[in-house]
Parts: structure tokens; sequence; C-alpha cells
């Protein structure tokens, strides 16, 4: 339900106030609680379901196919939703594809993904979101993020891997065959370990001099602008800002803010 | 190539079923608290699907339900359904994008929205509206019967009453063989009749079959599916009745 004039300028001064003082009495960098689950569709590589406690859910579902990668201008990861009560191709899908694309593409290794030389694994993330009510962009970031962690890739058989070295040295431009997986889904390797965990992209408003993560609706709607920060191991590794209502001011002064409490609360 | 053997001589089906089992069913209603007035989420082997229900509530205007959507909305003195449904992506085994208004799912669309005009009261809601939306996430099979299923859940969970459970269930027809409730392999390979009854009566709420199929075999299947329409009946009300006690003894009466 939309606030009225006078809502919306008691909600707006206090969350400008220092310390500021949200409607459901949150810290500022405080998110609200939610329920988590992964691996709940066997029929995909990894899959993960989030619910907020406003009613907002999104599932995510990432199925890898064997691409060949000789072509240079190949994107080895897609990422696609659907959003309930939105009509397809509508800004807010462009805007939310778009920026979980960049931010993977950004930092996910083509090595991750390359099988043989020729062949590599091209990740097709699909996310439905069932219900929102706040901004869907942290709460699909974060189900993509869990499903990512999930996922998990066949394992190659090794000897394809030395009979396409054998082939290559012996005769140089001979066809290789497919490579070959183990049919066996309890060796399959997970994509995420150590060295390489998924970026995670988050919404924060600002409100005067105020920074807020994980905003409601209303907080976005009153707010004098929004940054998403892309965030991965560790780091900052993109900044953008938006506009959750008409201007922008003081948008880059508080930045710096932000993703130091971003940083803070995701890791 | 050798074919899987969709049924051996010793009466044992792909994922060993006997010709009357139908696969297991898990469901689950008043899943989705927050978000809807109803909802429910079903699994029939690897088939699943969530259905969420909002309603009965005030008609956002017409034209949302498919075809005739205005005409029904003029139409004062019966509630108003619409049915979406989402096919994911991944939900089959190969990934495969379907557009919104992909004709098969509009067409499911449009026939679960007929049944339900039917097995709802409807004249107990003038000049409401009842929005039913469904996401099918893995599919095995079956897709509309767990579909019809789902939204019977839901329906029940939103309190909205209802004659019966509308419940359905697949069967097809191998050489002479008639096999209950059949999964993708199967479908591929046989013809088969989607059935919906009204509860576990004899009433036939819904009959689709899309392949060729001789009349002299259409008797036994249209049985086969009957009865494993009445199992369904069985399992969702047993479902339902724990739900509803649980209900009652959170509250404590």
């Amino acid at each position: 339900m939309p606030l009225s004039l006078s809502e919306e300028s008691y909600l707006a001064s206090s969350l400008s106030l220092r310390p500021p003082c949200r409607p459901d009495g949150r810290d500022q960098h405080q998110f609200r609680p939610l329920d988590a689950s992964a691996g709940i569709l066997p029929a995909t590589n990894g899959s993960a379901r989030i619910r907020l406690c406003d009613g907002g859910e999104c599932i995510v579902g990432i199925k890898a196919e064997v691409v060949e990668s000789r072509k240079e201008d190949v994107a080895l990861v897609e990422v696609q939703c659907d959003i309930a009560g939105v009509q397809s191709n509508s800004p807010l899908h462009t805007f939310l594809c778009t920026t979980l694309e960049t931010a993977l593409r950004n930092t996910l290794p083509a090595s991750r993904l390359s099988i043989i030389h020729r062949y590599t694994y091209k990740l097709f993330i699909d996310g439905i979101i069932l219900d929102h009510v706040s901004h869907p962009l942290t709460l699909f970031s974060m189900t993509v993020y869990l499903a990512l962690l999930d996922t998990r890739l066949p394992k190659l058989i090794p000897s394809a891997d030395v009979a396409s070295t054998t082939t290559s040295t012996s005769s140089s431009d001979q066809p290789i065959g497919l490579p070959q997986f183990e049919s066996d889904w309890q060796e399959s390797v997970p994509l995420c370990d150590k060295a390489w965990s998924p970026p995670l992209v988050q919404l924060a408003v600002l409100a005067g001099k105020n920074v807020f993560v994980d905003p409601t609706g209303e907080e976005a709607g009153v707010g004098d602008g929004a940054i998403v920060v892309s965030w991965h191991q560790g780091k900052v590794v993109g900044l953008r800002t938006v506009n959750t209502r008409d201007s922008s001011k003081q948008v880059f002064s508080a930045s710096r803010d932000v993703t130091e409490a971003l940083t803070r609360v995701v890791s | 190539m050798s074919r899987p053997e969709i049924y051996s001589p010793e009466g044992l089906r792909i994922d060993g079923r006997r010709w009357n089992e139908v696969r297991h069913v898990r469901c689950a209603i008043n899943t989705h608290q927050a978000s809807s007035d109803g909802s429910s989420i079903i699994e029939q082997g690897n088939t699943k699907v969530i259905c969420n229900v909002v309603g009965p509530g005030e008609p956002t205007g017409g034209g949302v339900g498919g075809s005739g959507g205005n005409q029904r909305a003029k139409d004062d003195n019966r509630v108003i359904l619409t049915v979406k449904a989402v096919v994911a992506p991944f939900s089959t085994i190969d990934r495969r994008k379907r557009s919104g208004n992909d004709n098969r799912v509009q067409e499911m669309c449009l026939t679960i929205q007929h049944i339900f005009e039917e097995a709802v009261m409807g004249h107990l809601q003038p000049r409401s509206q009842i929005e039913i939306s469904l996401y099918v996430l893995s599919q095995d099979g079956g897709m509309l019967q767990a579909c019809i299923n789902a939204v019977s859940l839901a329906l029940v969970d939103a309190g909205i009453p209802m004659y019966d459970y509308v419940c359905a269930c697949t069967a097809g027809m191998y050489d002479k063989e008639v096999l209950l409730d059949l999964n993708r392999l199967e479908e591929n390979d046989m013809p088969f009749l989607t059935m919906a009854t009204l509860g576990a009566t004899r009433k036939v709420a819904l009959m689709q079959l899309e392949t060729r199929v001789g009349i002299d075999r259409l008797e036994p299947m249209m049985a086969a599916a009957m009865s494993g329409c009445h199992h369904l009946r069985d399992v969702m009300d047993a479902e339902v009745r724990k739900h509803g006690k649980s209900r009652l003894a959170r509250t404590g009466v």
C-alpha cells in the first residue's frame, strides 16, 4: 500500500536522523531474518531457495552445458529471471540480469569452466522470483550465490584428457572426441572451492547521511538514492548508483561508508 | 542402441513399479503464509509444482485470465479465476527457455481455469477474483496432473468453498497393458490420457488425450486413471487433515 505524504516525510526524517531509526527497529547494517536452503532440485547442477520474512521468495536453478570454446566471444555465464507479476523484458529484469551477469563474468575465470582445450562449460543461471515486496536484487543475488556454492560439475575421466594431448602432439588439427565424464554423481566436483567463491551484489539505500543495507520497499521509496555494490572475496569489485526516487544527491559522499559497512556485514 | 525396457515381461516398469502403482506423492499445504492466502507444494515422483493462491479479492480489471477475460469480468455473479503458470527453464533435463506466452503453457492455464470454474462454488463469491500462480520447478511427466492437484490443495488451504477436491492422474497404454501415472520416458513412448475427477466420485472434470489410441483400449485406460485419481484424493485429504490437526493443536483448542 502506498504511503501518504505525511507518513512518507515522517519515515524520511526518521531515517536521516543520527543515529537513524528504522521502522522495524533494525540496526543500520542489519539484515532481516531469512530462510535458505540449497540443493532442492536434483535435476539441476545447483539450486537454492531463499525466503525473506516479508514473503519475498526466490528459487534459482543452475544448469551447465558443454559448448565449444573456439569462438572468442562465447559468453560463459547467462543469467535470466522470471518475476511474478512483472512483464518479461521489463527494465527490472534487464537490471537484475545484467548486474549479476557482469559481476559474474568479471570475477569468474574462464579456466574454472574449461574442460579440455576445445570444450568448456556454459552456466545457465535461471531464477524465479515468486514474490517480492522489497527490491529483489539483494534477494536474487544471494540466491544465485547460494546456488553457485551448491553447483557441482561432473568429473572428467582422465583418459579422455590424456588421449586429447597425445593426438594433438602427433597430428595438429585432428578432431578430438567429446570429453568423457564419470557417470557417478558422487564423484562430481564442486564449482566453488577455497580459490574462488561467487560474487555477491547488494543494494543499499541512502537517506541523508545514513546508509541502510537490506532496505524494505518503503525505505527504498523514501531514500535519496541507492548504491549497488558488488562484493567478491573480501573486496568491493563494483559500485554503481541507482535512483530509487528522483534525486541522487550525496550519493558519492556516502559511498565509502556503504562499502565499509557491506564488507563488514557480508564477511 | 539398446532402449530402456518400458515394461518387462515380469511386469515391472523402468522405475520398478507395477502397472497400477502411482509414483511417490509428497504434498504440503500452507507453505507460503506470508505471500499468499493459500499455497501448496506437490511432488509426484520427480515432478515438482508450487501453487500460490491470492484471493478472493477485488478484481484487478479484465483481460488478465487469457482470452475472454473481459467478458467474464462483466459477468458479476460468479467468481473470476485467473491462472498463470511459470515453467522454469531448468525444469527439464536439457535447459529450455519458454517464453511467457508459450502455447502449451497458455493452454494448460486455460484448461485449469475451466476445471476450477466448475469445481469452485463461484456463486458464493460474486464480483471477486481468485489469482492462481503455478511454478513448475521440475518435470518428469504429468505436468498437468501435478498442476491440477497443486491448485486443488492451494484452494483448500485458501478456504475457498469447493464441491470436492479435483484430483488428476495419467494412464497410458503400452501394447495391451495399462500403465498408471507415467513418468517422462513412458510418456514419450506410448499414448496416454490425463483424467481429473471430482473427489472420489465417478464425475469426470477433465479428460485429455492428445495421441491416437484404439477405441477398445480407451475404457481400461479410463478405469485405471480413475482409480489413480481416487488414490490421490485419499493422499491429499490425509495431508489436509493432518495440517488441520496440527493447526488446531497450535491454537490449543
